[in-house]
């Protein structure tokens, strides 16, 4: 019966075959996180701030995919990185979305609004794009900041489909959606990134 | 392929391109802060995890608890009355019980008599 289960392909749902193969792939498992994670940990910035627009909040994004990729997923196939990570990663810049935005109903409720909240999106300093940091050209800090006026969803598909190299079903997964959902937010993502630059030109 | 599909590439592709130039070329204190911050959630995988639990291990723990408890509630059920060294001795002891009821019932009777009488 263990054979059957172990070529079969349910030895990861047999939960004993389970437990002994996520024990015995931790004990390579740690050197294979940090390379990943050293691998990786660009693009994660490059994502995040594109993003977000503030090189802090960018930075505690990533650490916080990555501690949590770290402290719960650790023991998972090395293959299952790449998607784990961006999921969090794509998760954790969705809340930072969402409470910006309340943040910024908040003030307007209180009356507030031409007192800048140095974190509102609309608010950022200029110091924080991605084109001030490096010193880039004008083309640069267009397509920046086209991506980051994508909806959250086309952005994140343009990001991994494009940037990270990720295939339609680990994007997918990523995502939490399907692999057409995928498809026709990057399709939309390009078409929308082509509108508005050529309307910039 | 129609000239808006291959602008589209072509967007795609630049996008990719300056992404990456992005990526490459950030600030020292940047990339300090990420070493700092793989550091950390490495050091995160070696802290003990207390919620997480050994299922295999709390599965044999459970079963062995559950056997002891089902023997020892087993053995208490079947425990015999206290063994007592001399049997003799017992069944003094009970007749001794015995005759000294006997004797306050006696005693008991008495008393009314004499308050009948």
């Amino acid at each position: 019966m263990t054979q059957a289960i172990l070529f079969s392909g349910h030895a990861e749902r047999h939960p004993v075959m389970a437990f002994w193969r996520g024990r015995s792939s931790s004990l390579g498992s740690t050197a294979e996180l940090s390379a990943f994670l050293a691998g990786v940990e660009r693009h994660a910035f490059t994502m995040a701030l594109t993003s977000v627009k503030n090189r802090d909040d960018a930075l505690d994004i990533v650490q916080d995919a990555m501690i949590t990729l770290a402290s719960k997923y650790a023991d998972k196939p090395e293959a299952e990185y790449r998607p784990l990570f961006f999921r969090i990663l794509g998760n954790r810049i969705t809340d930072w979305h969402r409470s910006t935005g309340l943040r910024r109903r908040v003030f307007s409720w209180l009356g507030n609004e031409d007192e800048a909240d140095p974190l509102l999106l609309a608010e950022a300093p200029a110091q924080d794009s991605p084109d001030q940091i490096h010193d880039t050209g004008y083309a640069r800090k267009e397509l920046a900041d086209a991506i980051a006026k994508l909806p959250l969803r086309q952005q994140q598909a343009f990001m991994l489909r494009e940037f990270e190299g990720m295939d339609v079903e680990s994007t997918a997964f990523a995502m939490g959606c399907s692999a057409g959902s995928v498809k026709t937010h990057y399709s939309r993502a390009v078409q929308s990134l082509r509108e508005m630059l050529v309307e910039l030109n | 392929m129609s000239k808006r599909d291959q602008d589209q590439i072509d967007v795609a592709a630049e996008a990719r391109k300056q992404l990456e130039a992005i990526s490459q070329e950030l600030p020292g204190d940047v990339t300090q802060r990420l070493q700092q911050a793989r550091r950390q959630a490495m050091a995160s995988v070696d802290e003990p995890r207390p919620w997480r639990i050994n299922w295999v291990a709390g599965g044999a723990l459970a079963s062995i608890l559950l056997a002891v408890t089902v023997l020892t509630t087993t053995f208490n059920a079947t425990a015999p009355f206290p063994l007592v060294s001399d049997p003799d001795e017992f069944a003094a002891a009970q007749d001794l019980e015995l005759l000294e009821e006997l004797e306050f019932i006696a005693w008991m009777i008495e008393v009314d008599d004499d308050q009948s009488g």
